[in-house]
């Protein structure tokens, strides 16, 4: 009977409850009631549930600024809000959340949360996301936990294969009968008190090619010089054990006892899609359709750690890594090796940066030795580029790729032409500027680009006219923040990029020109400027983090995209403001407030017109 | 009216103990910190003919209102149902259909309840309609101590200086003049949640007292 329930279920995300759901919600919830100033939950609790404000204003703190007294607001919830879902399902708070206001809410208890999320997907999914915006928030604060998790599976049952070992005085016969029947492909013997291990290829040339008789002992053709792990060690270990010696099983131990085999075809399934085995797989593919098996599944794996709410800055960084060693190797593949000390191939754009997270396109050129003779240069530098797009490395739309002879240039060239680009300084020069500073080698003869680079931090030093021109171009696009400080919606969507990532890429990437930084990733520039004294600590840190989040509406919103099979060309960078929650909407408005910061910052350097 | 509920309450206690009644228990002095917010539905505001159609009823502890431990009991439906009062309190004779009989129901009620207080507003008529069904069936009336958020209210109000011609003792005013949301008006549940919170917001309020 409708006419009993009090709970208000027409807000996200309780309206994607079905009827049973709703009733299960109902009858569990709880309402508490708090004073102003009163903490509803405070940092390290373990919280009863997840709170939906029924009357009031809540505020999450970061636990440092209590003490402070003007702390860290996050956010501010209000009616029909919740909040406490991630500190609930991880259990324990991350912050504080204090009522602002005398405050009502419901409580739902974390065990009923969590059957509602087991028992309905959507339902779920909306705490997920969740999940991975809260992590987000987390900051650098634990910044080696996310680099374990990947290889926190350890050796235990799950993941190995009972050793199957022989009697004494086995015959080959014998063996070859047992591992048929046992449908394995290694056994191991006892000599004394070492094992041995024998394959089915061991047993083939014994007997194939060693002519040994069948009733040889088995106990001969063993090889007993095990590569051997501990119980308890993380898998991953076994995975390099196995890469370092060519092998493909090891064997367990624990002591001196035999525990099990771990076999390379269990282990790479077991960690399927996971970074380092598509690493593995890049490293060890001899051919272009294994590189693109190992390429398919850095598409999962960019899902999977999104899932998982691993940190944007952590999943650029891995996926950028794989992407270079991805080219590294392709290009290997394609180029003839007398060529390759003679060139290199430089990576441009976000993926010079290391920030591409969602393949959007390649930007690519090279830089070659002057004089150099390569008359196959142009069609095997063609063949590179097809090969890439057949990788799943789209098109760049503006040309950048190797395959275009503008960007295939002897390093004097290289360089002449960047400094005609700098006295020029029209848009088309500025562009093309923009590309190169943050171009990052990968393949060939890396001195090549460093040269260029350095005679371009040079050049550029003495430049000081043309670097405020440039860092205009920062301001060209206008922050989507109204008058009174909040989010201007358009009907399309806020644009991320144009509004918030490309105004923090570009200033950071002129300040970075001035002063000499050789990063080219954007975290890593920021860093490194803070050091110089350049930018001030606290406004460093808040471009950090406004720009993982804006990074962070951008990948989902992509993903988003891509669910609804949109093909990349047509991927955009329009969030929908309606499908964004309350924490969601004020992180993206604090974000842009920063760049709105930020802005003004390089104005004031370089004597910009406010033009905000 | 009051005076003649406490002598007739001595009656029961009396009476109860001296037949060694199973629900001597109720008349226990309570011990905890826990109060159970009630409503009944009724056909009629007239005690002497009001049937009861629903009983609501949720647990109040400290400053929380545990509305996942809650009793919500619909009786069988009374030969006349009078149209204007369905009105107000929206269940149809079809809705009370499956509703329990009256003496399982109002035994599930006082079990539910025990010797805990009882908060409500204008609760002297809902404890006086139960009275009229209780009695004749248990041999005593509603046995617990009670509260009516009424007259917390006005307590409160004359000590920040109103005047009581003046104060609006409507549950609408109430909930009104303490900031409380109205959750499902004339449903049992809904009055007797909000009445929880509206308790609550009074015992716990510092801004009140000051």
């Amino acid at each position: 009977m409708h006419s009993s329930n009090t709970f208000n279920a027409d807000v996200l995300p309780f309206n994607l409850l079905d009827e049973d759901e709703y009733t299960l919600l109902q009858d569990n919830l709880d309402i508490g009631y708090y004073q102003a100033s009163e903490v509803i939950i405070s940092t390290g609790d373990v919280p009863e549930g997840l709170y939906i404000i029924l009357k009031g204003c809540v505020r999450e703190l970061d636990v440092q600024s209590v003490d402070k007294r003007h702390g860290h607001t996050f956010v501010h919830y209000t009616n029909d809000d919740y909040f406490g879902a991630w500190s609930a399902l991880r259990g324990s708070a991350i912050h504080d959340f204090v009522a602002d206001e005398e405050t009502i809410c419901y409580i739902l208890p974390t065990k009923i949360l969590l059957d509602l999320i087991y028992r309905n997907a959507s339902f779920g999914g909306f705490f997920n996301k969740n999940l991975s915006l809260q992590n987000e928030l987390l900051e650098q604060k634990n910044d080696s936990l996310n680099m374990t998790e990947f290889m926190l599976a350890r050796i235990d049952s799950s993941c190995m294969r009972d050793a199957s070992l022989l009697p004494k005085g086995t015959d080959l016969e014998y063996a070859t009968q047992f591992m048929s029947d046992q449908q394995i492909d290694c056994a191991l013997v006892q000599r004394g008190k070492r094992y041995g291990i024998v394959t089915r290829t061991d047993l083939l040339n014994a007997i194939v090619l060693d002519k040994l008789p069948v009733t040889a002992d088995v106990q001969v053709i063993a090889n007993y010089r095990l590569i051997t792990v501990e119980s308890g060690d993380y898998l991953f270990n076994a995975l390099i054990l196995m890469t370092l010696h060519q092998i493909d099983r090891v064997v367990v131990m624990q002591g001196s006892e035999l525990h099990g085999i771990i076999d390379l075809a269990d282990t790479l399934s077991y960690f399927s899609s996971h970074s380092h085995v598509v690493g593995l797989r890049i490293e060890r593919a001899t051919s272009i359709d294994e590189l693109k098996a190992a390429a398919g599944d850095m598409g999962n794996l960019i899902r999977s750690l999104y899932a998982q709410g691993v940190k944007v800055r952590f999943a650029m960084d891995l996926l950028a890594a794989l992407n270079k060693r991805l080219m590294s190797k392709l290009f290997n593949l394609v180029v003839p090796e007398n060529v390759l000390p003679h060139v290199c191939l430089v990576v441009m754009g976000s993926e010079g940066r290391g920030e591409q997270i969602v393949r959007i396109d390649q930007d690519n050129g090279l830089i070659m030795r002057d004089s150099l003779d390569w008359p196959e240069c142009q069609q095997t530098l063609e063949h590179y580029t097809q090969a890439l797009v057949g990788l799943g490395y789209p098109k760049c739309p503006g040309q950048v790729m190797v395959n275009n002879p503008f960007w295939v240039q002897p390093i004097s060239t290289w360089t002449q032409r960047m400094r005609d680009w700098v006295a020029k300084a029209d848009s088309d020069s500025l562009l093309n500027l923009a590309i190169s500073m943050d171009a990052y080698p990968v393949a060939g003869n890396k001195a090549l680009f460093k040269t260029s680079r350095n005679w371009l931090l040079r050049e550029l030093q003495q430049q000081q006219r043309f670097l405020s021109s440039f860092a205009e171009v920062a301001l060209v696009f206008e922050t989507p923040l109204n008058f009174l400080g909040g989010i201007r919606d358009r009907a399309a969507g806020v644009d991320v990029k144009k509004g918030g990532i490309f105004p923090i890429v570009h200033g950071v990437r002129v300040l970075a020109m001035q002063y000499q930084v050789a990063e080219t990733n954007t975290y890593k520039r920021i860093e490194s400027l803070v050091k110089l004294g350049v930018l001030p600590q606290r406004l460093g840190s808040e471009l950090m983090e406004s720009f993982s989040l804006l990074q962070w509406f951008r990948l989902s919103h992509h993903l988003n995209q891509q669910e609804q099979e949109c093909s990349v060309e047509d991927l955009n960078n329009d969030v929908d403001l309606g499908a964004l929650d309350r924490l969601e909407k004020d992180l993206l408005r604090q974000s842009f407030q920063v760049v709105k910061d930020f802005k003004k910052h390089l104005s004031l350097r370089y004597r910009l017109g406010l033009g905000l | 009216m009051m005076i003649k509920r406490r002598i007739r309450r001595i009656k029961d206690v009396w009476k109860v103990r001296r037949l060694k009644s199973r629900w001597l228990y109720l008349f226990q002095p309570y011990q905890g910190e826990e109060l159970v917010s009630l409503d009944i539905e009724t056909t009629s505001l007239d005690v002497s003919k009001a049937q009861i159609l629903s009983i609501c009823a949720v647990v109040i502890k400290g400053n929380r209102v545990l509305s996942s431990e809650k009793l919500c009991l619909t009786l069988s439906p009374p030969k006349d149902l009078p149209r204007d009062s369905v009105k107000v309190h929206k269940l149809r004779r079809m809705d009370l259909n499956e509703g329990l009989p009256v003496v399982e129901a109002l035994e599930k009620m006082l079990k539910f309840i025990g010797n805990r207080p009882i908060v409500g507003y204008n609760i002297g008529y809902d404890l006086a309609v139960l009275d009229r069904y209780v009695r004749p069936l248990f041999d005593f009336g509603m046995p617990n101590r009670y509260v009516d958020v009424m007259d917390l209210y006005r307590n409160k109000t004359q000590l920040t200086g109103g005047v009581d011609c003046q104060i609006n003792l409507s549950f609408e005013a109430i909930a009104k003049g303490l900031d409380v949301p109205v959750l499902g008006r004339h449903t049992a549940l809904g009055d007797a949640i909000t009445t929880a919170i509206i308790y609550v917001r009074l015992k716990c309020s510092v801004s009140l007292l000051t």
